[in-house]
């Protein structure tokens, strides 16, 4: 009697933790699926890049290449920066200008400089790693951001190649893009603040095609990226990556 | 001769008109000569000085990989073990303090300040309680106050404050990255305002505790450099070599480089050195000699009557000249005596006070702009010349009119007035 | 009694005094002359190296740009700045206007960088406005528009250039994104303010507008004018042009504002002026002296002229006019010497340069002493002044004493 009694509790309460299961992802699967779903073969995009600071407001055009996380190639396509070229090989950084006879390889502090003046550093674009290599990260709840359920997932340094000892991340639950991210000092402060404002659903990947940089140190700095067109495993010139060819 | 040099003070205490007057002549000449020899390597040293003072110290150690990149201000080059170095600095009697450099961006908000802004700089880390045994800051805080340590307080440079609209108790936030890379905000207040000779220093330096810096850049006690005060910093090379020997193995491991080494990567504003002090020392050589033995050949050509008295009364004129020339060398040795104590004087008071420049600049009424004091130099070489130069002059210069009147008829010489 | 007759003929008769007091106000003014001459030419000097290398007599800049001076603002800059030159040129005073776009730059070369300053600027207007070709040590002034360089030859030694190396440098454009070029070594210069010598590079104008995305537009325009007297009235007319062209966002200014000259301007001119004092004071302790040793010297005579019955004030008034007399010879003779000596150097100049042999490139500093009505005829009044001046303190003295006391003296 007791038995037959317990067994729809029993059950019930195995459904429960079933799906209380499929819900508590660790963090880490958290990070992965995120990373999985920015990671793809190939890619090149076209966007816009509108950088914002005390002395007023700039745009900028871009199309950029990627294959796989390790190398990268951005090529200017506005009028100002035409046909500067910045090249990512690993952990290094190649600087391509037409007027320069000599191709300049940034290494060291020169990778702190930012990017077109930009809230983003050069050692921001570069960096092949897993977000798990360079930082453990925390489970922090849930929260709802704009009306979207997100994970809130916080990040440690465990090593020292990166520029943020801590960030934190507001992940959406269904898509596993973040939607916000903050970027700490060691201090604690908050120095910078990401926001996706626009996705779009390309293959199963969804990618930010407009997403906002604050610095929030100082009050009128931002860098905003629009993404016009996005295409993964699209046909890549070849020596797109080749430091040779940078120059052509 | 005991009767000579007798007869010569004799004649030097009688005439005393006559003798303060040439011993004047040449005490003013020797004086000013002293003076404006000080001034002129005052005004020459003083880049220098700044530079010392402000800026490079007599010599810095430095870790080895540090210098190739030093255009960067690294972190990642540090001493770790300070405490031993300037232990062994201590014990060879050299003054030293450590540091450490770093850029970083300083972001202010309007209010207080007039308006947004952000500006690199570059920040040196002190170490509040020792850092005046070898540079002066701690003296050209001219509003609020020295640093404490271990506060989030700051020093700013006072055309840096101004270029920002800056004041004591205005909040500033430094923004930089650890010595592992991490960016780090340090949020300070404005304790004190330095204004320095050093126009490079007074433009866009920041001054925080060195303990403060160590907690937020995680230096865990490392500091960039170790800057030392030489007993006299013209010579660098004798001490630089000693304290290669004493640091022994740990030498290794470092970079001592000299304030000409270090200075000759700065870009200096202007070069101050007067190339042309050689001329102003001479002309002003040149009048002293003409007044002294103005002075001099007047006072003997005026005697010519007393010379001629001396040889009627039989003395040989061996003797008379020796009397006169005497008598000429005891006014150089009092004239060169009281010249030079009248140098040290002026001397004392332009290195021990100096002149304040200061308000010469401040004319075009743009508050604190450039501060200056303008210092001479002790120079014993230029006094000791010019001592016997005095003497020897003094000498030189009755000659002429002695050995004239010995030539002259005795009664001719009487018979003049 | 005609005093100045019986001056004259005193002066006459004790021909030895009279030519060592006069010898003496001769040299002293002769010096003065001279290192006035000097001092004054070391001023202008300056103020031309200052005026020339850095400020221009009148400089036009974005008024924004001095607050952000650290950061080398190339974005505050002046827009059509060729048109506006060629207005600022058009002005009755204005002798010459002259474009400069200074930005900072980064080199790296063989993993080391260096941070230089570079200077976008005209050649062919800067031979005149900054005698560009005067100090060019080794090879030539680069062609307009190319990629040719003058560099400050410690610079250069410093990064291991020499002529025809190239070097490529990345800087911070107008639109503040990065940009590089490269540039060839065709000129390497010793510049005469030396702090330039280490940090500074000249390159072509139209070439650095490319590199800083400046389009027609530069950070300054320097003036001179071909009347300082005229500065004011030329800042007001430049003003004018600039408001009818509707920019309203360049300020002018004359040099003498601008905080880097006054405080360089101020300090030499503070040293100096402690060195002529100095000098001035030794001179006339020289003239003072002189005169009184001729006076105590000569209280037998006073004694004598005073029993025959002189009066103190026409004893007085005799040496007085002695001394005028005299004074007035030897300081004409020094003025007039000191003229000779200073008219042909101020032509070709004093090479202190020589005098600092050593190093292979030193600055050849050649100074030209410039004469001024101080330093000849103000000179001339003042030493006259002092020697007569000087009788009057031993005089007065003299004056009453009694003939007795004065004779016995001797």
């Amino acid at each position: 009697m007791y038995s037959i009694r317990k067994a729809p509790v029993i059950s019930v309460m195995f459904i429960f933790l079933l799906t209380s299961m499929a819900a508590a992802l660790t963090p880490e699967q958290i990070v992965r699926k995120l990373e999985a779903n920015l990671l793809y073969p190939a890619s090149r995009s076209k966007g816009t890049i509108i950088i914002t600071d005390r002395f007023g407001e700039r745009r900028s055009s871009y199309i950029s290449y990627t294959s796989g996380s390790d190398k990268s190639m951005v090529e200017f396509t506005g009028k100002e920066e035409s046909g500067q070229k910045i090249l990512r090989l690993k952990d290094e950084l190649y600087l391509y200008y037409p007027d320069a006879e000599e191709v300049i390889r940034l290494q060291g502090a020169a990778l702190k400089q930012s990017v077109l003046g930009s809230d983003m550093s050069y050692d921001d674009m570069a960096g092949d790693k897993s977000i798990l290599d360079s930082y453990s990260v925390y489970s922090e709840g849930e929260e709802t951001i704009d009306g979207t359920n997100c994970y809130k997932i916080a990040l440690k340094a465990k090593t020292r190649d990166v520029a943020y000892q801590k960030q934190i991340m507001w992940i959406n639950k269904e898509t596993f893009l973040y939607v916000k991210i903050l970027q700490l000092a060691k201090s604690d402060k908050i120095l910078k603040e990401i926001t996706v404002n626009k996705t779009r659903k390309i293959n199963s990947h969804t990618i930010p095609v407009d997403m906002i940089i604050r610095d929030t140190l100082k009050k009128k700095s931002s860098t905003e990226f629009i993404i016009d067109t996005f295409e993964i495993n699209p046909v890549i010139p070849e020596g797109t990556f080749d430091l040779q060819g940078l120059c052509w | 001769m005991k009767f000579l040099i007798q007869f010569a003070w004799k004649n030097l205490s009688r005439y005393r008109k006559r003798t303060v007057i040439t011993s004047l002549a040449l005490a003013f000449g020797i004086g000013l000569y002293i003076f404006t020899d000080s001034i002129l390597v005052g005004i020459s040293e003083e880049s220098e000085r700044n530079l010392i003072w402000y800026e490079t110290s007599s010599a810095r150690i430095m870790d080895k990989g540090y210098w190739k990149e030093k255009d960067t201000l690294p972190l990642k080059y540090t001493i770790d073990n300070k405490d031993q170095i300037l232990g062994i600095l201590k014990s060879i009697g050299i003054k030293a303090v450590p540091r450490t450099v770093f850029s970083g961006e300083v972001i202010v908000y309007k209010d207080p300040y007039p308006e947004d802004g952000s500006i690199f700089t570059k920040i040196f880390a002190i170490d509040p309680a020792r850092d005046n045994t070898v540079f002066r800051f701690k003296n050209t805080v001219i509003k609020g106050r020295w640093l404490t340590p271990g506060e989030n307080g700051v020093l700013i440079g006072s055309w840096f404050a101004e270029d920002i609209g800056a004041d004591v108790g205005f909040p500033l936030s430094i923004t930089t990255r650890t010595k592992d890379g991490y960016r780090q905000v340090i949020d300070t207040t404005i304790v004190g305002i330095v204004n320095c000779p050093n126009p490079y220093i007074n433009r866009a330096s920041l001054f925080i505790p060195l303990n403060t810096s160590d907690t937020y850049l995680d230096m865990n006690g490392g500091v960039t450099e170790i800057d030392m005060k030489y007993p006299n910093y013209r010579n660098t090379g004798k001490p630089g070599a000693e304290v290669l020997d004493k640091l022994g193995p740990l030498a290794k491991k470092v970079n001592i480089k000299t304030w000409r080494e270090l200075a000759s990567d700065f870009i200096a504003l202007a070069e101050m050195k007067s190339k042309s002090s050689g001329i102003i020392l001479l002309l002003i050589f040149v009048i002293a000699i003409v007044g002294v033995s103005n002075t001099m050949l007047m006072a003997v050509f005026e005697r010519e009557r007393e010379l001629g008295m001396m040889r009627a009364m039989g003395m040989e004129d061996k003797q008379v000249r020796r009397a006169f020339l005497l008598e000429a060398a005891g006014i150089g040795v009092i004239g060169s005596l009281a010249g030079i104590l009248f140098g040290i004087l002026l001397d004392f008071l332009i290195i021990h006070w100096g002149i304040d420049y200061s308000s010469i600049l401040r004319k075009a009424d743009m508050g604190y702009r450039v501060s200056g004091v303008l210092y001479g130099a002790w120079n014993p070489a230029t006094m000791i010349k010019a001592f016997f130069i005095g003497i020897i002059l003094a000498v030189a210069a009755a000659w002429i009119p002695v050995k004239r009147g010995l030539k002259m008829e005795i009664t001719d010489a009487l018979r003049n007035v | 009694m005609n005093l100045s007759k019986i001056a004259l003929r005193n002066i006459r008769r004790n021909t030895k005094r009279s030519i060592l007091s006069a010898t003496a106000i001769t040299v002293a003014a002769l010096t003065i002359v001279f290192m006035f001459a000097l001092i004054h030419g070391m001023i202008l000097n300056m103020e031309w190296n200052i005026t020339s290398y850095i400020t221009g007599e009148i400089r036009l800049r974005n008024r924004e740009y001095d607050k952000n001076e650290m950061m080398s603002p190339v974005f505050l800059n002046i827009r059509d700045a060729e048109i506006k030159i060629k207005k600022i040129e058009e002005l009755p005073d204005a002798a010459i206007a002259v474009p400069r776009i200074p930005f900072y730059a980064v080199v790296y070369k063989n993993g080391e960088s260096f941070n230089i300053n570079g200077v976008g600027l005209d050649f062919e207007k800067e031979k005149k406005f900054q005698d560009l070709g005067g100090y060019i040590k080794k090879g030539h002034i680069p062609v307009k528009g190319s990629n040719g360089v003058v560099i400050g030859y410690k610079l250069a030694e410093k990064m291991g250039l020499t002529l025809g190396s190239k070097f490529t440098v990345l800087t911070t454009t107008a639109y503040r994104s990065s940009n590089a070029m490269t540039f060839r070594v065709e000129g390497i210069a010793s510049f005469g303010i030396g702090g330039l010598n280490g940090s500074t590079f000249y390159a072509s104008l139209p070439r650095i507008q490319r590199l800083l995305k400046e389009k027609d537009a530069v950070t300054a325009i320097l003036v001179k004018v071909s009347d300082r007297k005229k500065l004011k009235s030329t800042v007001q007319q430049i003003r004018r042009l600039l408001m009818e062209a509707g920019d309203n966002s360049t300020g002018v200014k004359v040099y003498t504002s601008l905080d880097t000259t006054l405080s360089l301007m101020g300090i030499a001119q503070f040293s100096y002026d402690i060195i002529a004092l100095i000098f001035f004071i030794l001179a006339s302790t020289v003239i003072v002296n002189t005169t009184m040793m001729v006076i105590f010297e000569r209280m037998k005579e006073i004694g004598t002229i005073s029993a025959m019955g002189m009066t103190g004030g026409q004893i007085q008034r005799l040496f007085f006019l002695e001394a005028f007399y005299i004074g007035i010879l030897g300081a004409l003779a020094g003025v007039i010497i000191g003229i000779g000596i200073t008219l042909p150097l101020s032509r070709t100049g004093i090479n202190f340069g020589a005098a600092m042999q050593g190093v292979d490139f030193e600055v050849s500093d050649i100074i030209k002493p410039v004469l001024t009505i101080k330093s000849t005829i103000g000179v001339f009044i003042y030493s006259v002044a002092v020697s007569s001046l000087a009788t009057i303190f031993p005089t007065r003295k003299t004056a009453h004493v009694e003939p007795v006391e004065a004779l016995k003296s001797i």
